[in-house]
This record gives structure tokens, sequence and C-alpha cells, in this order.
């Protein structure tokens, strides 16, 4: 098999089975999240390993530090913070208490600058 | 890529329905459930009872039900092997 069409079928391969585990760790979130956290660090390891790279929605929806899926409320705080610089959107993880800070543009109409995304 | 018999092997078998075919402890075959975890040596059952039962892939056949209802039988050694690191593995078909 030549070997960029082999890369393709793994990356093909690599993005159904990230797919999967990220819906299994939404739908068992609130019945165990250690287990939703350990299919997060699953799908996180298989995009390295096939060198995926994720979208920024998807990136964003996951604590960078322990994996918890981020909801709004149960899981996340998201404020939009004023400050030195402009607009910042800030997302504290309720479980590890790991924050992150995204600017947030001065809006271009609407703008894409938004943390984690619907859910 | 949707999993196949072809392709299971490097697929994702986390979220299957299973059950154990043939095993060398022989409390374990019979056992049916839902693959919830997998580590590199084990895959964890989770019974209809709501127990956790994790087999050794060494020790044991599983007979895997894919989401088209498809069975698959699968011996448990073809997939030792971190479940990141089964995406790379050999490409053996037959």
């Amino acid at each position: 098999m030549p070997a960029r069409s082999f890369d393709r079928q793994l990356r093909d391969l690599a993005r159904e089975r990230v797919a999967i585990l990220l819906e299994l760790a939404e739908e068992i979130l609130r019945e165990d999240e250690a287990l939703a956290r350990r299919y997060v660090e699953l799908a996180f390891r298989i995009a390295a390993k096939a060198r995926l790279k994720l979208p920024r929605r998807l990136k964003r929806r996951y604590c960078r530090r322990c994996k918890t899926p981020l909801v709004p409320g149960l899981t996340a705080r998201v404020r939009v913070k004023r400050g030195c610089g402009g607009r910042r959107l800030v997302v504290t993880c309720l479980r590890c208490g790991f924050i992150r800070r995204y600017p947030l543009k001065a809006s271009r109409g609407g703008g894409k600058a938004g943390g984690p995304a619907g859910t | 890529m949707r999993r196949t018999p072809r392709n299971i092997l490097r697929h994702e078998i986390i979220g299957l329905q299973a059950r154990v075919a043939e095993s060398r402890n022989p409390y374990q075959v019979g056992l049916e459930g839902k693959i919830i975890d997998e580590t590199m040596k084990t895959v964890v059952l989770l019974t209809s009872s709501g127990e956790r039962k994790r087999v050794l892939k060494n020790d044991v056949k599983l007979l895997l039900q894919l989401p088209d209802r498809t069975l698959v039988l699968v011996d448990g050694k073809e997939l030792v092997g971190r479940p990141e690191d089964r995406l790379k593995k050999r490409v053996r078909t037959w």
C-alpha cells in the first residue's frame, strides 16, 4: 500500500475512534465522570498518535488538565471579563480548578471566539 | 470509517457489546456486557447486573457485536496493546 493512502486511512480510522469516544464521554458524564475523563483522555491520545488536529471547538470543550468535558453550569464556569487589553472569556474547570482565558476579539459581527461551544 | 470485521482490531472496541466465548478462566466464559474500558492487557465489561468485570485480553476470545449487529469472534491476543497503539498495528488481512 502506498504510504500516503495508508496515512489517510489511519487518520480516517482515528477520526472515527475519536468521535466515538467523545460521544460516549458526553453520554456518560452525568453518571460517571471518571469514565468520561478516561474516554476523553483516550480520544486525545489516539488523535496524537495519528497526528490529527482537533478543531478548536473540540479542543476547548475539555479541560486541558483533567480532561473533564466542560459543561457550563455543571463542570465549568464561563465568564466574560473586562480588563487590560479588551475582553476575555474565562473558563474555569470546576473539577480541578484549571483556568483558561481566551481573548475576545473586538466583535467582527458575531465572531467565532466562543468557549466551550454549544453543549 | 465504520467498524467492520476487517478493521475491528484497529478500531474502537469501547462501547461494543461483548461476550466471553472462551477463556482460560472457566468462570469467565459466558460473561456478557458492554465494553466500558480497555487497557493494554485487559478489557472491562459492564454486565447487565451492573457489575464491572475485568478480563485479560490474553486469556479470552471475545464475541463482539458491531453496531450493525454483525458478530465477530476476536482472539483477545490480537487485541493486546494499548488502545492508541492498536491503531497502527499490523495490517493483517485474511
